[in-house]
């Protein structure tokens, strides 16, 4: 999938001046993955961040002393990445395709740089990192009521 | 004065049980149970998705229970039961051969009929899979009537899902999309990890000519009704099952008051578009 046809619906992409958009067509690049490859590991600089088209990935807490715990699963439509954004542009979590697995990805370290300076872009690419990080937020907020375990019908 | 003396044995007695005789139990999970009932009276029980049956545990009490079953095989009665309470615990300690009384069926039930020609998006949470089983079985029986069948899951844990052998099956059918997701899980978990609301922004349907069915604990149905919205689905065709103390279940004894209505008669499904602003009453 090109990045042309995901324009429509990504907050990424969408609003972006036709000069932006090229410019993020030019440091972007599509990556398949196997299941179970690692695609970015906890503490690892974050030099890239995704868009995801197809698949499944999980975001976990690798097993150093205890087994594997899976955070969240992403899939298509997802963006990828909220931690490349900030300093120290280093992973929070580890991210492992869980099937195969079809991201566009983006050079970080072009982005933050032309960001410094193209306001229009920096301005959609904040507000797609914030509606992802809002999501997130909002999602764990609710995991943490656990909810099913209510009384019900 | 004149006066009709009308024989007792004819007259309508809707408080009255009716025996029902448990001929099966299958364990969902540790605490959920699901039960086939034989009505004794009659050869069958006709019912509509989302109505309840007041099931009564002789010499224990009598709560609603929501009908599981399928609405086409009206010749058993399908219910699952999770062990919360006094009653419930009676109910789950039952096994086949023993006889309970049940009451019904009552309330209206999800709009299956109105949603034909139409996307039809059912979203269940935790146990509350149970009283949208008979709207997931309908829709598959009626499929060609539907734009497209889905179902988005959520639950605490794998092991806490109900029905994994329908899950199996709707998983591998091409007539209904299947999406689950749980709270917690190993890394081996074919599913999601999250709650059920992400998986709505995945789902493919077209929004504006969707119906969705939503069941399962009030904070998550006020959740996924925001998203449902927000995604552009009309507040007005989103369905919820809402449960208050359902006692008398004919509309009479106020015990399930819910604003201005009673619950067992215009509910348990209302309109989330009409009930919405009574959600946010503290204490409704």
């Amino acid at each position: 999938m090109s990045l042309e046809e995901l324009r429509v619906n990504s907050q990424l992409l969408a609003d972006l001046s036709e000069d932006s958009f090229r410019f993020l067509e030019s440091v972007a690049e599509e990556v398949t993955f196997e299941t179970g490859t690692v695609i970015f590991e906890e503490d690892g600089p974050a030099e890239n961040f995704f868009l995801i088209t197809d698949g499944k990935v999980g975001l976990e807490v690798p097993p150093r002393t205890r087994p594997a715990v899976l955070i969240e699963t992403l899939g298509p439509g997802d963006l990828l990445g909220v931690s490349w954004l900030f300093p120290h542009y280093r992973w929070n979590w580890r991210a492992r395709a869980l099937a195969a697995t079809t991201v566009i990805s983006f050079d970080a370290e072009a982005v933050r740089t032309r960001c410094d300076h193209d306001t229009a872009l920096a301005l959609n690419v904040h507000r797609a990192v914030a509606k992802e990080a809002v999501r997130r937020l909002h999602q764990a907020r609710l995991r943490l009521l656990d909810l099913y375990k209510e009384p019900g019908t | 004065m004149t006066q009709t003396r009308v024989p007792t044995g004819t007259m309508p007695q809707p408080m009255r049980p009716r025996p029902f005789r448990i001929q099966d139990r299958f364990a969902e999970t540790p605490d959920t149970i699901t039960f086939v009932l034989e009505n004794l009276e009659d050869p069958v029980t006709p019912f509509r998705p989302g109505q309840f049956m007041m099931i009564y545990v002789f010499g224990v009490g009598e709560v609603p229970i929501s009908i599981a079953g399928n609405p086409k095989m009206p010749h058993n009665l399908v219910h699952t039961v999770r062990a919360v309470g006094a009653v419930t615990d009676a109910i789950c300690a039952l096994g086949p051969g023993d006889v309970v009384g049940a009451r019904g069926p009552y309330g209206r039930g999800w709009p299956v009929d109105e949603a034909t020609d139409r996307h039809l998006v059912i979203v269940a949470g935790g146990v509350g899979l149970a009283p949208l089983r008979p709207a997931v079985l309908e829709g598959l029986t009626r499929r060609g009537e539907y734009q497209s069948l889905t179902l988005l899951y959520g639950a605490r844990t794998p092991t806490d899902l109900l029905y994994k052998q329908d899950l199996l099956g709707w998983k591998a059918s091409p007539d209904i999309d299947l999406e689950v997701t749980v709270d917690q899980a190993p890394t081996d978990w074919w599913g999601d990890v999250g709650m059920v609301t992400s998986l709505i922004g995945r789902a493919s349907f077209q929004p504006s000519t969707t119906d969705a069915l939503v069941c399962g604990p009030e904070v998550m149905m006020r959740a996924v009704a925001r998203e449902l919205r927000d995604r552009g689905v009309a507040v007005d065709r989103i369905s919820i099952s809402l449960e208050r103390n359902m006692k008398c279940a004919l509309g009479f004894c106020g015990r399930c008051q819910f604003g201005s209505d009673f619950l067992c008669k215009s509910g348990p499904v209302v309109s989330y578009g009409q009930f919405a602003g009574r959600l946010s009453v503290n204490e409704l």
